[in-house]
């Protein structure tokens, strides 16, 4: 079944199948690139298209911007008035645009409807026509994709002037919502609970693998049965126990007990160091080295692939957690990107969904970027997780 | 050789953090919660005990059951589809076609988006108007309506209360990716040789799968089962994110997760809180019990 290579029209029926399956899963994320980097009107069509389209308002707008950018820097009366020149010429074509949207809009009431008018039709079709042409025109001239890339970076960055006020508005330079401290308080709570993850993980692993002792078995059995307890069970206690302790609304609670391993990647170690042959570390110890020296000067060093895994596992973890910043912490100057996130979308007012895009795809693209450095070392790590024991 | 350290303490030595942070975040947690459950607790105030007044109060709570019940007909539609689609694309990507590693990376990247964005997209998705799920749906119907002069309509999903549960369990399905990744390592185990004899008595494709393939899985397909439920019961992110607080849609997309979490946190509810959290645990560990013995009659364990 797997290792002979199929018939011919097993193999078209299959890669037919693929396509549409990988299709599928990637639109999604696909749709919300496309929509992050369009101009809001164009995210509002009942026809929409992949990529976005170089419009006569988008022009305008850019011009608009330009000319309050320059305006705020102070430029002299010359620049502004030809500026101004050009955007009243866009401004006619922008226009222009908006009436082709009506007329078709009428053109198809007209198809559509009853009785029929030839002639009407006709005309409508033609004055249709000669607005494209004058729309065309306007935009044979106009640098195309230096245009389109100007809209996706307002999207993301926005453009604001030197005096601070916020011209063109995106999701970087949003007044209430401060993505970039929200990124570097992720970080931080990454950094710190991956390195603490890592090393303790490592060393109860050790414990369990190398050393022989009475009774690691049965814990080892507990270990494994924690993972049945879901979060959700222990977080009211959790939040009491971390008030107690004067942790609510700091970091604390997102790092500390990461400090103290977790059963998912204890198990994960474990299984890796179970693989490393004994000799190894008993010709260490009959040398006399310590359990600490055969941990720390032959364990780790060799067992770097899976450390690797264990910091992506829980780096994915951290800066996909939701639930636990959402209980614990409380200022909104040390929300996390997972909680900033929402809060961009459900107390920044109405947001656009092409800004709200952007800030998704921001909060996605360091897990698409480590995913894709460490992909086969990801699936090997879940497809363990699920064949051993 | 000098070994002046028994081994014994060696090794409690070495799983020392995990038995400390077990104790602290997890079984002195599970404890309080255990008291908790038997008392009227604001957290303003020194608990009240009450017995077993709040388990008690489960059984008349209106939203208890309906919480209850969604969560329950998610995991009845989710799981055994979720399933079978995950078994399906893992048999698709297990050919040996080129490209394998694209179409299987296609797959799995779903699951690693973090779980606010897949919430938004989904809303952009399936929003009423400008969503893209209408937008094809529609122009799917259009040629239809104008042959019958029906008016179907894509509806506007999250908004609606009958269409919030399929729209979640629609969503589900985008990230199979993690049990497909499981399932493509456990076909991959599947002896050679097994098929090889099928193929001798005659057996097709679709009889290989069902007499082979899946038996030889069906261990790997209960491990996947176990943590569907596990999952289910605490979905939380993203129908909080995509309903919201409020909304007419927030009942029929009301989970059990998310009902306990407004009874502690935003009601500081948490005696009632934390019987829920017990009753959530105890069902988890029963059903999972209860998977493991249906699944005696269906699961075939190879001889290590």
């Amino acid at each position: 079944m797997r290792d002979r290579p199929p018939k011919p029209a097993a193999r078209v029926a299959i890669y037919l199948a693929l396509s549409a399956v990988s299709t599928l899963f990637l639109l999604p994320l696909v749709w919300m690139v496309s929509t992050s980097i369009k101009p809001v009107e164009q995210t509002m069509q009942a026809s929409p298209s992949l990529l976005p389209e170089v419009t006569a308002a988008m022009v305008l707008a850019d011009l608009r911007a330009k000319r309050a950018m320059i305006a705020a820097e102070g430029a002299d009366d010359a620049t502004l008035g030809a500026l101004d020149d050009r955007i009243e010429k866009w401004d006619a074509a922008a226009a222009a645009e908006r009436e082709i949207e009506e007329a078709q809009r009428s053109l198809r009431r007209m198809e559509a409807s009853e009785r029929r008018d030839i002639a009407a039709i006709d005309a409508q079709r033609t004055r249709i026509r000669g607005l494209e042409d004058q729309v065309d025109d306007a935009l044979d001239s106009v640098p195309g994709l230096a245009l389109l890339l100007r809209q996706a970076a307002d999207n993301y960055a926005g453009r604001t002037g030197p005096d601070g006020k916020v011209i063109v508005q995106g999701v970087l330079n949003d007044p209430v919502i401060d993505f970039m401290l929200y990124l570097r308080n992720t970080l931080i709570v990454v950094c710190l609970s991956i390195v603490g993850m890592v090393f303790s993980s490592s060393l109860v692993a050790y414990g369990f693998a190398r050393v022989k002792w009475r009774g690691r078995g049965v814990l080892f059995a507990v270990v494994l049965a924690t993972m049945m307890i879901p979060f959700p069970v222990i977080m009211g206690p959790l939040f009491i126990l971390f008030k107690e302790l004067g942790w609510i609304g700091t970091f604390k609670p997102l790092w500390v007990p990461a400090w103290f391993g977790s059963a998912f990647n204890i198990f994960l170690l474990r299984q890796f160091y179970m693989a490393i042959p004994k000799e190894l570390d008993e010709a260490a110890r009959i040398d006399g080295c310590t359990h600490w020296g055969v941990y720390w000067r032959i364990i780790l060093p060799l067992s770097r692939p899976a450390l690797a895994v264990v910091a992506l596992f829980h780096f994915l973890f951290v800066w996909n957690d939701f639930l636990g910043p959402l209980i614990f912490l409380r200022d909104r100057d040390q929300f996390t990107l997972a909680l900033g996130l929402q809060l961009y979308q459900s107390q920044a007012g109405n947001v656009p969904w092409n800004l709200l895009m952007a800030a998704s795809t921001m909060v996605l693209v360091p897990v698409l970027a480590v995913f894709l450095l460490a992909q086969s070392a990801f699936i090997d790590g879940i497809a363990t997780s699920g064949l051993k024991e | 050789m000098t070994r002046r350290v028994p081994e014994w303490m060696v090794g409690l030595a070495f799983v020392s953090p995990w038995i400390i942070g077990f104790l602290a975040f997890m079984a002195l947690p599970i404890g309080m919660s255990l008291y908790y459950s038997m008392t009227q607790y604001t957290m303003l105030e020194p608990p009240i005990w009450v017995g077993l007044d709040n388990y008690a109060a489960m059984a008349g709570d209106r939203v208890f059951w309906t919480v209850m019940r969604n969560t329950t007909v998610y995991a009845l539609v989710a799981i055994p589809v979720g399933t079978f689609i995950a078994v399906v694309l893992a048999a698709l990507l297990s050919a040996k076609v080129r490209f394998q590693a694209f179409f299987r990376a296609a797959v799995f990247v779903p699951t690693i988006v973090p779980l606010v964005a897949t919430a938004m997209v989904w809303m952009w998705l399936f929003n009423g108007e400008l969503g893209l799920i209408n937008i094809v749906l529609d122009a799917c119907f259009r040629p239809i309506n104008a042959l019958l002069g029906t008016d179907l309509a894509g509806p506007n999903w999250l908004g609606s209360a009958q269409w919030v549960m399929p729209a979640l369990i629609l969503m589900s399905f985008w990230t199979v990716g993690q049990a497909v990744v499981i399932y493509i390592a456990a076909l991959k185990d599947v002896p050679e040789v097994l098929y090889e004899a099928a193929e001798i008595d005659g057996i097709g494709v679709v009889g290989k799968f069902v007499h082979v393939t899946l038996p030889m899985i069906s261990p790997v397909i209960l491990f996947n089962v176990i943590i569907g439920i596990i999952n289910t019961w605490q979905i939380f992110a993203v129908p909080y994110i995509m309903l919201g607080t409020t909304g007419a849609a927030k009942r029929s997309g009301y989970f059990y997760t998310m009902y306990l979490y407004d009874k502690a946190f935003p009601f500081g509810e948490m005696g009632y809180a934390s019987a829920l959290a017990w009753v959530q645990l105890m069902i988890i560990l029963a059903l999972t019990g209860l998977t493991f013995v249906v699944s005696k009659k269906f699961v075939y364990y190879r001889a290590a």
